[in-house]
């Protein structure tokens, strides 16, 4: 038989529902697969964001830190040319003609560029709102970018400073981190 | 013909009303608690289930009645203020212990919940039972969700499918 579904699934369907809204995206996109019913559900429901169905790797943006050349995308010929805005200096408004323009950190389809946040894929931008240091320590210390839009809607920037003095006690009492978090869909809210 | 005594509910003792389960056990309960069941309500506030007769629910055996009850019971004060604004901080944190004991329980006995608060639309029993359950099915994979829930062994056509599924979603299992 071709729709052969099981009817002893015990949950009906406005149940089912009910119990998918606690789920967070990564856990619903699984629930799609526990069977036929369940995966009606959530089609049905639209509660799965599209952004958030199935990845395909688009390119890989290959950025040469401190290197007088600007970031090069490498994509596949199955992307065809343009899917994918490659040419990021279009993004960012160079101060110097000399600057050139460095990729500090990427994650799950975002690019850190400093003062932007850009998803090339859907030619998305935002400022990254002024950092409570001096932008300057970015180059005192190691920089991550993190963001996981299955998990939350912002992105974090993680900044560890380097320790300057030497003859110090290590590791030493108290040491910073600045953890700085802004919403991606809204573009720069302070948390 | 029974008067009708609603209307000022308010002064003197607390309206009883009986409810009767599928296996004949009766209950009585003070309508405020049994009228967190959106379903309950109407016929409570018609003056239904007083008296002699009960409110029969034929779809709701009396150990899950009785847990439904316990649940209602708690939560009709809270519930009669509306929100309850002027709540403790101490209620509150009262009604979430209750909470998360309440749904500490046999799998067998959440689901004859989820389906007697669904039946009778107790929201807030819904939706306590659904997070609990939601819980169980965070972060585990498609065949485990489907041994958590006492799902039969999928056939293999309905293995298949699930495959091609996760393969799909392989960025959901990392």
């Amino acid at each position: 038989m071709e729709d052969d579904e099981p009817a002893r699934l015990f949950l009906p369907a406005d149940v089912v529902a009910i119990i998918l809204r606690h789920l967070p995206p990564r856990a619903l996109a699984v629930s799609r697969s526990v069977c036929k019913s369940w995966r009606a559900v959530v089609d049905e429901g639209g509660k799965l964001r599209s952004d958030l169905l199935p990845l395909t790797l688009g390119g890989i943006f290959i950025s040469l830190l401190y290197q007088p050349a600007p970031p090069l995308l490498f994509s596949p010929p199955t992307m065809g040319p343009g899917r994918i805005a490659g040419k990021l200096e279009s993004f960012v408004k160079m101060e110097a003609s000399w600057d050139i323009l460095t990729i500090l950190g990427s994650s799950n389809g975002l690019l850190f560029l400093e003062d932007q946040v850009v998803n090339p894929a859907t030619r998305q931008w935002a400022p990254v709102p002024l950092c409570p240091v001096d932008r300057d320590v970015y180059s005192q210390g190691d920089v991550y970018f993190a963001f996981d839009p299955t998990l939350s809607p912002h992105y974090e920037v993680l900044f560890i400073q380097r320790l300057q003095d030497e003859g110090s006690e290590w590791p030493p009492s108290a040491c910073a981190m600045w953890v700085l978090v802004w919403n991606w869909e809204v573009g720069g809210e302070d948390v | 013909m029974a008067a009708p005594e609603s209307g000022d509910g308010n002064n003197g003792a607390a309206r009883m009303v009986t409810l009767i389960s599928s296996d004949n056990t009766r209950f009585e309960v003070e309508a405020a608690a049994a009228s967190l069941s959106q379903t309950l309500q109407l016929t409570i506030l018609d003056g239904g289930g007083g008296g002699g007769d009960g409110i029969p629910l034929p779809n709701v055996d009396s150990a899950t009645l009785s847990k439904v009850l316990e649940y209602c019971i708690k939560h009709a004060p809270a519930a009669a203020n509306g929100g309850a604004p002027n709540a403790t901080a101490v209620d509150r944190a009262e009604l979430e212990r209750f909470d998360n004991e309440f749904v500490n329980i046999d799998q067998s006995v959440l689901y004859s919940l989820i389906m007697a608060a669904h039946n009778l639309e107790i929201e807030g029993l819904q939706s306590l039972v659904a997070k609990k359950v939601a819980d169980m099915i965070k972060g585990k994979s498609p065949m485990e969700i489907r041994r958590t829930l006492g799902f039969p062994d999928p056939t293999p056509e309905e293995q298949a499918e699930m495959n091609a599924h996760m393969l799909e979603y392989g960025w959901a299992y990392e």
